[in-house]
């Protein structure tokens, strides 16, 4: 019986976690492309002598995803051979570029975000488990800057 | 400088592999170490058990019997030592090395055990269905058959590689991994102990036979196992005993019948 629900709970968790991921996926690509006119680079400094700044203000972006029991179990094995854990690739990638949007969504008024940080930390009930992951948090933060349309333009 | 909007390339940060494939990769791997692992410790407890010193085994049996036996239906008990005593003129020297002692527990559980150090436990729900003293005496005689080709030093010696197996994989935090080499161990285990029951079948087959002069005890007995089984021949495959089907047939073929 035990081995049933293993097995239900693999073959649910590998198909509904394939639907979710590539929805993920689908719409992070799309809103790549709305918000791709935003540069968002890591240097703290961007010095261009034909603009002045107008404000600058911190935005956040942040996420908790989490791996379905397919990928999780995965990852379990991979822990005895060894390997790229690709099930946590996966996780890493949709949790940053997901965090980075959604610190554009809130910044959009600004023409570059600078002082990219990235950081993440692991949540949930294996959070202080060793070598296991459930749901990561990440976080990105940076500096959002509006420069300056006219010389009177000012803004918090 | 001129920016230029570029999308993130998202085929640099993940590894493209087949996630399925992998995971097979990795089961079957699994699988192979569980049943390298098991086959070798198994051959080695095999080949170790009969020098198990009766001592040794006798102390072990009394930690696991002593708290479970005192004083438990003694008139079940004094009925089912008298068919032992029918047994003991055909004991061979093997069998007469430990000091067999009977214990019945009340309890509805449709089974009997050989402990080490020569207990035989008997349970209420088991008796009640064998209501003839021939039929008792095959379930007694199919125990002293697994005394007399040690199974349960080798099953001791079993239950500690289970044991270590699920450490060691648990080790890794990997709960699939304790799944499959547990499952895989259990079945490996279960195959095992079926050709055990058979042979202490065909001992209890040959003890009730010398005793009763027939093998009617046998034929009436596995009939009763058979009444009374619940699981199909599917699930019997992964079970500890042989299907009472297949225990009927090979019964009655070395009885001749």
């Amino acid at each position: 019986m035990e081995f049933i629900i293993f097995l239900i709970l693999l073959s649910t968790g590998f198909f509904i976690g394939r639907m979710v991921e590539s929805s993920h996926l689908k719409n992070i690509r799309e809103r790549e492309k709305i918000f791709a006119n935003i540069p968002v680079v890591t240097a703290k400094n961007f010095t261009d002598p034909e603009k002045s700044v107008a404000g600058a203000y911190m935005v956040t972006g942040n996420v908790v995803v989490s791996i379905d029991y397919f990928k999780r179990i995965l990852a379990g094995l991979r822990n005895i051979f060894g390997g790229n854990v690709r099930s946590y690739e996966t996780l890493i990638d949709r949790g940053r570029r997901e965090a980075i949007l959604r610190m554009k969504e809130s910044a959009q008024t600004a023409d570059i975000i600078l002082n990219l940080r990235i950081e993440t930390s692991s949540i949930g009930r294996s959070a202080d488990k060793k070598n296991s992951l459930g749901s990561i948090e990440v976080l990105a933060y940076g500096t959002a800057v509006k420069y300056k349309k006219d010389p009177t333009d000012i803004q918090p | 400088m001129k920016y230029v909007p570029k999308l993130p390339d998202d085929s640099v940060n993940i590894t493209k592999n087949n996630p399925v494939v992998e995971f097979l990769k990795m089961v079957t791997g699994i699988f192979v170490i569980t049943a390298a692992v098991i086959f070798v410790i198994s051959v080695a407890s095999q080949l170790l058990s009969p020098y198990i010193p009766v001592k040794v085994e006798k102390k072990l049996g009394a930690l696991i019997s002593a708290p479970m036996c005192a004083g438990k239906m003694e008139e079940e008990v004094e009925e089912l030592e008298t068919i032992l005593d029918k047994f003991r003129p055909f004991f061979s020297s093997k069998d007469k090395r430990l000091d067999y002692r009977i214990c019945v527990l009340p309890d509805d559980t449709f089974n009997a055990a050989a402990l080490p150090g020569g207990t035989i436990v008997f349970y209420k729900g088991l008796l009640d269905a064998m209501e003839k003293e021939e039929e008792r005496a095959f379930i007694l005689a199919h125990e002293l058959g697994h005394f007399h080709y040690r199974d349960h030093n080798k099953r001791l010696g079993s239950a500690l590689i289970y044991v270590l197996m699920a450490t060691a994989f648990g080790t890794f935090d990997s709960g699939a991994a304790q799944t499959i080499s547990a499952h895989t161990a259990s079945f490996m285990f279960n195959r095992f102990s079926q050709t055990q029951e058979k042979k202490a079948d065909l001992f209890a087959l040959q003890m009730v036979t010398l005793a009763y002069g027939k093998p009617d005890g046998a034929i009436k007995a596995t009939r009763k196992l058979k009444k009374f089984n619940k699981l199909n021949k599917f699930r019997h495959y992964f079970s500890t005993h042989p299907h009472p089907e297949n225990r009927l047939r090979y019964i009655k073929e070395a009885a001749g019948l």
